[in-house]
């Protein structure tokens, strides 16, 4: 071919691309100059909850940096009716993939599981692979059930992205017991280098009260009320969860929406004496808790004692 | 389990108690005594909570607690009362062999199961600090010995039950009676009181206490003087003492109050007393020999032999331990309340081993001393090392736990879903801490008690400058219900650590500095007018 196309009549004219056609157009006269060209984008778009059976993407997945040599390596995969020789096919594969690879996968199965139970954002997902990475790398959790060590990192994951998910909450997602995951956490804690930043009772705000379907301005009052308690050190040493279990119900009782304490228990994973004990410490000062601007349907002197 | 069954509550040991009000008139019977394990909380160390005036100092748990299930008041039991009466404790009882008698008081504790037992406490070859134990209404001095001094000691034992009403006055009387001494030499002593007593209270006999009380007379002027102990001074100021000793004889009420527990009283608003008190020593050591345990069980008391695990449980009154054998001659010591009596343990156990193996002709040589037989052969060298010290401290003041992880997260941890407390690892004496907002540090995995002492005095300007006003754990009411945590039994030394956390202390808490048993009866104490 001689230079780049154009219009025989007129060649300093900026050709047009015509994607849908895969013409090259000349806009002064319509004539078209190209024909057949090759699209670059996607062959089609696949969404998550498509119930496809198969996936007809022939590239694979993008290349992921957390597998040793990427993810460009082939891996067979056996469906249900496998027969025999399918299934030694993938027998064999496994035992020659590397045992990193192999757990660094089961891993991230194990993470995508649970973050999308609890519909976790992709980002997080891979911190948590890169955490388990590099606990992987640094062998400190050899040993510990992979599980675990899974649940710990995305538990870091979230902790460091700044949306905090209680330990019993990713207990619930994951199969391990919470004493499990904290030894895990403690130890790669300790390990690398991560400043966590504290768990306070306002990063669960907002989860707590949508899952109890409260308003916003409960939600603000509760906060309120976390905070101002902290600083006037009436809680000391309480955990985070049942101060902020207990500044929910306080809120939601002296509000039109009342909660339980059972109920805000169920949603917090915090007992509900715990937040009957703290709310007694709460009691005594309620009057100053509050917000200045928060309407009351039941007066404090409406609120329960206990 | 039964009533007085000796549990193992992770690294301490605990008795199942039974509150018996000794009102019952009758129903409890004579002869026994439940005891109280000084292990159990730290009621005991503050029973007597006019120790606190003591300097902070490493103070063994008086070893007296970690004796047998009952004291037999009947002349069968003398045989333990013996232990207790002497040197005021079971140590004391192989150490009190060496030192002179002194006032012929000894024979006393064999006359008398509850009377006040004056103790020698025998010299030098105890370098450790010794207990100091005070009770309310009699005082009871144990002091660390210098060589070459010696002291008699009043033992009060069972006493406590009768200095029930005179709580307010006998913690200050004992504290001034204490302070003097102090003052005198600047001594710095633990007092703990015995722990054992503090159950005593409960069978307590009238008779007993009135004769008790005549003994007591003659021998308060006795009172000897504390020497310095070895331990840790923090340089808090001592409180001035009052000019009074002597009262504490004539504080004895003629009726003894039914109360079956004690309950601490904060003895001093003030800063000055911090007590540290081990609780539990953890250690092991190899005899290069293989044991056959079946023979060995056989031929030992208190045993149980496990042919499963291929272990035999051994334990010990004298001390008072928990000792586990190997056939390969592995043993782990556990509950031992110092390390002195840890070392004793391990010999006598080791003797006895020696003994029914039949190797009485060999040298038993223990890293820092030896046992020796006549006509050695071989050498059994056994490396003796303390795995584990597991002490206990209540700062009179609260922490602001979240600002001490704040500053130093390097050495800390806190994480509240996880633990109470803050976990402070220190590298320097290898232990960990961990630190309660109301002030109480526990101490575990630490080499030796001298480690402890090191560690704590380390943190302790750190936890100064996050001092806040007292902290208390929830309201007392709140705490009055509880019911007692059920103790756990590992029994497995391989458990070498358990969490001393709050959690472990039951639900007898410790509230403003007051410790509380949560099986009190509100009821016994309305008239004491006990605010807490």
């Amino acid at each position: 071919m001689s230079g780049p196309v154009q219009c025989p009549h007129h060649p300093d004219v900026h050709l047009i691309e015509d994607h849908r056609a895969g013409d090259l157009v000349c806009p002064a006269c319509g004539l078209v100059v190209g024909d057949r060209l090759v699209d670059v984008g996607t062959e089609w778009r696949s969404f998550s909850n498509e119930k496809s059976g198969n996936d007809p993407s022939r590239v694979g997945a993008p290349e992921s940096p957390y597998l040793s040599g990427g993810d460009l390596s082939t891996s067979i995969a056996v469906g249900f009716g496998g027969s025999d020789s399918d299934n030694t096919l993938a027998n064999a594969q496994r035992k020659t993939m590397n045992n990193t690879d192999r757990q660094m996968t089961t891993a991230m199965n194990l993470i995508r599981e649970m973050s999308e139970r609890v519909h976790l954002p992709r980002n997080i997902q891979e911190s948590a692979f890169r955490m388990f990475k590099e606990v992987l790398d640094s062998g400190v959790l050899r040993g510990k059930n992979i599980e675990a060590q899974a649940a710990a990192c995305l538990y870091i994951a979230c902790r460091q992205d700044g949306v905090p998910r209680t330990f019993k909450e990713i207990c619930a997602i994951s199969r391990v017991s919470k004493k499990e995951i904290g030894r895990c956490f403690k130890i790669i804690v300790r390990n690398s280098s991560t400043n966590l930043e504290h768990v306070t009772s306002a990063d669960f705000m907002s989860r707590f009260c949508g899952n109890l379907y409260l308003p916003n301005s409960i939600q603000a009052a509760a906060t309120r009320i976390a905070k101002r308690a902290v600083d006037m050190d009436l809680v000391a040493g309480r955990s985070p969860i049942s101060i902020a279990a207990a500044a929910i119900y306080m809120a939601s009782q002296a509000s039109a929406e009342k909660r339980t304490a059972k109920e805000i228990g169920d949603i917090a994973g915090a007992a509900e004496v715990t937040i009957r004990q703290t709310y007694k410490l709460l009691y005594p000062k309620a009057a100053e808790l509050f917000p200045e601007d928060f309407k009351f349907e039941t007066a404090i002197e409406g609120l329960p004692s206990s | 389990m039964q009533m007085g069954d000796h549990q193992m509550m992770g690294n301490q040991r605990t008795f199942v108690q039974k509150v018996i009000p000794a009102q019952a008139g009758g129903t409890v019977p004579q002869n026994v005594a439940y005891v109280q394990n000084q292990g159990v909380r730290m009621v005991q160390q503050d029973l007597n909570g006019q120790q606190r005036i003591m300097q902070p100092m490493v103070r063994p748990v008086p070893q007296n607690g970690t004796g047998p299930h009952f004291v037999r008041q009947v002349p069968a039991g003398q045989g333990f009362q013996a232990n207790y009466g002497q040197g005021g404790t079971i140590a004391g009882r192989s150490v009190a062999g060496g030192a002179p008698i002194r006032n012929g008081m000894q024979q006393q504790v064999y006359q008398r199961p509850a009377g006040a037992i004056p103790v020698v406490t025998p010299i030098p070859q105890q370098q450790q600090p010794r207990t100091v134990y005070i009770q309310q209404g009699h005082q009871v001095m144990q002091g660390h010995h210098r060589p070459p001094q010696q002291r008699i000691f009043q033992n009060q034992q069972q006493h406590q039950q009768q200095h029930q009403q005179n709580f307010n006055q006998q913690p200050h009387n004992n504290q001034m009676m204490i302070q003097q001494q102090i003052r005198q030499q600047q001594a710095q002593h633990h007092q703990m009181g015995q722990p054992q007593m503090a159950r005593h209270q409960m069978v307590q006999q009238h008779q007993q206490q009135i004769q008790q009380r005549r003994i007591q007379q003659p021998q308060q002027p006795q009172q000897q003087q504390v020497f310095p102990p070895r331990g840790m001074n923090l340089a808090v100021p001592l409180r001035e003492p009052s000019p009074e000793p002597v009262i504490i004889k004539r504080e004895e009420p003629e009726n003894p109050p039914p109360s079956s527990s004690m309950k601490q009283e904060e003895p001093m608003p003030d800063d000055s007393d911090i007590d540290i008190q081990i609780r539990n020593v953890v250690c092991n050591y190899t005899l290069p020999l293989h044991i056959d345990l079946r023979k060995l069980a056989m031929n030992t008391h208190n045993v149980t032999y496990e042919r499963e695990k291929g272990v035999m449980m051994k334990q010990k009154r004298s001390p008072g331990c928990y000792i586990k054998v190997y056939s390969s001659g592995k043993v782990y010591i556990v509950g031992c309340r110092s390390e002195e009596d840890c070392k004793r343990a391990a010999r006598s156990i080791a003797r006895h081993v020696q003994r029914v193996m039949g190797k009485t002709k060999e040298k038993v040589q223990i890293r820092n001393y030896r046992v020796s037989r006549s006509k050695s052969h071989l050498n059994m060298k056994f490396m003796f090392q303390v795995n584990n010290v597991l002490a206990t401290c209540r700062l009179p003041f609260g922490i602001k736990i979240e600002e001490v992880a704040a500053k130093y997260p390097s050495e800390s941890t806190y994480e509240p879903e996880l633990s109470v407390g803050l976990v402070w690892r220190s590298i320097t004496p290898k232990a960990t801490l961990r630190i309660h907002t109301t002030g109480s540090i526990t101490v575990t995995g630490a080499s030796s008690e001298a480690d402890v002492l090191e560690v704590l005095s380390k943190i302790y300007p750190i936890v100064l400058e996050f001092r806040c006003h007292e902290r208390a754990k929830g309201n007392v009411a709140a705490q009055k219900k509880r019911k007692r945590k059920a103790p756990t039994n590992t029994r497995a030394p391989a458990v070498k650590r358990e969490r001393f956390d709050d959690a472990n202390y039951g639900n007898s808490g410790v509230i403003n500095n007051q410790v509380y048993f949560s099986d009190e009866d509100e009821d016994l104490y309305d008239d004491l007018d006990l605010d807490d």
